[in-house]
């Protein structure tokens, strides 16, 4: 298959914590800090166990007591209402989580749909409905991963490969599609083998494993949509590895979206490694697991390098859709200053939906947004590349992300 | 890149000795006046060391016979990095190049001094040498990824053959040391050269066809070569226009 047009080929990184692959489970939080939305179906003091459902679509990642329900900071908004519980030590589960239910195969689009929602898999839930109109006809479990560090697909993929594939033939089920494809980038050769084996000697008709060229951003779904089976995402569903795996959990298991698995990482970190993480668990607890920082890091990134968040405070819970936390050096994410744009057409050439950023980037420097809307703005998929390539160092996706914010 | 230019400004001092010191160094400190008022007076943001300005200055002393007077020299250089750059806004502002239009201010203001020997039009031993200079400096440039060698082979080959076709196979003026200079230093300046590559490959060939066209036909600045990039630098708005990629909507 041909490489991706603008396709940048990144530094990987992510050997160091591949070494080994498997997925660490470490000691339990001392406490969880849950963010939710709408009502609170608990009251401070009140013992809850794992798995309970605590609100909507979240529920207790830890058996322990309610300590307080409040405004406390978040990753990405500023601060959010959410449900701090502290640990007893005991991990004490909902009876009911963990008897295994085979029979998903006889179960409807409607009652899988229901599990999914009850689990707190709200994104591929709520997706699921709305994914009626038009009908899905594929399913993609993206297993790409192209950001650099981040390897808790690959390392679940390889735990986990048999339940991987049974989560896929599960939402397939669910959305009525007719075909599966698992989706890898060509760094991940050893993953692609296990899953062909395992669907060869489980007689395994229903799943395709693509392998394409490594290039960032193979993993935003709309672009691997294109590079895949060349059309529009209409009619694809795209669901993560994580989710997926969540998906099988939560059918066959009856356990809810309350663990998962995060890359602790970056050249900062003393041991990166990939270890299961209880939803809610503090940014700072949770780089304790890889043995801390063994110098100070300019930045610690929520996510991958590309598109992930950069953390003022580590006082922060990790969330269900965080794959990474990633401690990167001074010489990899210092400040640098910016010059002025000189033309050179980079930017350009790395963009994946063909825009022309130095264009749009222009034109909002000087507050033109219908020019820069006429250049493509609004197209963007923020992927990152032209940042990444520019040689002046412009803020080239800030500028986009503020000619689309007019 | 300053650096890529060394081999050819050594032999500019080798070959024509104390008067090419003389020349480079005016063209240096008016060049530097200028980029220095245009901070001063235009309020435009001074970045003396981004090397930008040097480069001008070196490409203009390189373009001028070392005849030239001194007068002739630093007005040149000032008008060329001031009107040709500094009133645009500075670095990545301008539509036409800086040494250039130093050059024109000079052909037009003194026009008979500014007939003498210059890198244009240097002939037998002089000229291969200049060759040889340029050709290393378009290899570091071309070896550190500065430019890409798309554009002096396209400009080169465009010029070869427009020039076979039209003097029916008389002329082949490739290894001219102008066409050498402005192929790796000229044709390769991203400011004023198209934001595409498509768009940068067709700038290189019509380059190519006006500087034939020029040298032939009609006369031209700097020996042709220097009204076809001047021209093209104006067609450039047209040309990202014409080969702007087509978004695709996902």
């Amino acid at each position: 298959m041909k490489p991706l047009r603008g396709g940048l080929r990144l530094e990987e990184k992510k050997e160091a914590s591949l070494l080994p692959w498997s997925i660490t489970r470490p000691s339990l939080p001392r406490r969880v800090r849950i963010p939710f939305q709408g009502q609170s179906l608990v009251q401070t003091g009140q013992r809850v166990r794992v798995g309970e459902k605590i609100a909507e679509t979240s529920h207790a990642s830890l058996s322990g007591t309610v300590s307080r329900i409040g405004r406390f900071p978040h990753p990405v908004l500023v601060d959010s209402e959410a449900i701090e519980i502290l640990s007893d030590g005991k991990d004490e589960r909902l009876p009911g989580i963990g008897i295994e239910r085979n029979a998903w195969k006889n179960l409807s689009r409607e009652e899988i749909r229901k599990i999914l929602l009850e689990s707190g898999i709200d994104i591929v839930g709520a997706d699921l409905v709305s994914a009626r109109d038009p009908q899905v006809d594929t399913l993609i479990i993206n297993a790409c991963e192209s950001e650099p560090y981040l390897t808790s697909d690959h390392s679940l993929l390889m735990s986990h490969p048999v339940e991987i594939l049974k989560g896929g033939e599960i939402l397939k089920q669910a959305l009525g599609a007719r075909d599966l494809i698992v989706a890898l980038e060509d760094n991940k050769e050893e993953v692609a083998e296990l899953l062909k084996s395992k669907t060869f000697f489980h007689s395994w008709s229903g799943a395709k494993i693509e392998v394409l060229p490594a290039r960032y951003p193979l993993g935003d779904e709309r672009i691997l949509v294109r590079e895949l089976l060349g059309r529009n995402i209409s009619g694809v569903f795209v669901s993560t590895v994580a989710e997926v795996f969540a998906a099988y959990e939560a059918v066959v298991f009856r356990k809810p979206f309350y663990e998962r698995v995060v890359t602790i990482g970056g050249e900062c970190v003393v041991q990166p490694h990939n270890f299961w993480i209880r939803v809610g668990t503090l940014a700072e607890e949770a780089v304790k697991y890889a043995k801390g920082f063994l110098r100070d890091p300019e930045k610690v990134v929520l996510g991958g390098p590309m598109t992930g968040t950069a953390l003022e405070s580590l006082d922060v819970p990790i969330l269900k859709n965080v794959p990474g936390i990633l401690g990167l050096p001074r010489e990899l994410a210092k400040p640098e200053s910016v010059e002025p744009c000189i033309r050179c057409g980079e930017c350009v050439e790395s963009c994946p939906v063909f825009l022309s950023p130095a264009l749009i980037t222009l034109a909002a420097e000087k507050d033109e947004f219908e020019l820069a809307r006429g250049y493509g703005a609004s197209l963007c998929i923020e992927c990152g590349n032209c940042s990444y390539v520019c040689p002046a160092k412009r803020p080239m996706l800030e500028l986009i992300q503020y000619a689309q914010s007019a | 890149m300053v650096g890529a230019l060394v081999p050819a400004l050594l032999v500019f001092f080798f070959l024509f000795g104390l008067q090419a010191l003389r020349v480079t160094g005016l063209s240096l400190a008016s060049v530097l006046l200028g980029e220095w008022s245009g901070a001063k007076l235009l309020g435009n943001k001074l970045r003396l060391y981004d090397g930008s300005a040097v480069i001008t200055a070196f490409l203009f002393a390189l373009m001028l016979p070392v005849s030239l007077s001194s007068g002739a020299v630093a007005l040149g250089g000032f008008f060329g990095i001031f009107f040709g750059k500094e009133i645009f806004g500075g670095l990545g502002q301008n539509p036409f190049n800086p040494a250039l239009v130093g050059r024109a201010f000079v052909e037009l203001s003194f026009p008979v001094a500014a007939q003498g020997v210059s890198l244009g039009s240097a002939s037998g031993m002089s000229s291969h040498l200049f060759a040889l200079a340029l050709f290393m400096g378009g290899a570091i440039l071309i070896g550190r990824r500065v430019i890409r060698w798309e554009q002096p082979v396209i400009y080169g080959f465009s010029v070869l053959i427009f020039s076979w076709i039209l003097t029916r196979g008389a002329k082949t003026p490739l290894l001219n040391a102008g066409i050498l200079l402005t192929a790796f230093f000229i044709i390769t300046d991203p400011v004023t050269s198209p934001l595409t590559r498509w768009g940068q490959r067709g700038f290189a060939l019509g380059a190519g066809i006006l500087a034939v066209s020029f040298q032939l036909f009609t006369p031209g600045l700097w020996g042709g070569v220097g009204s076809g990039i001047l021209l093209m630098n104006a067609l450039v708005p047209r040309l990202d226009e014409w080969f702007r990629p087509q978004q695709v909507r996902l």
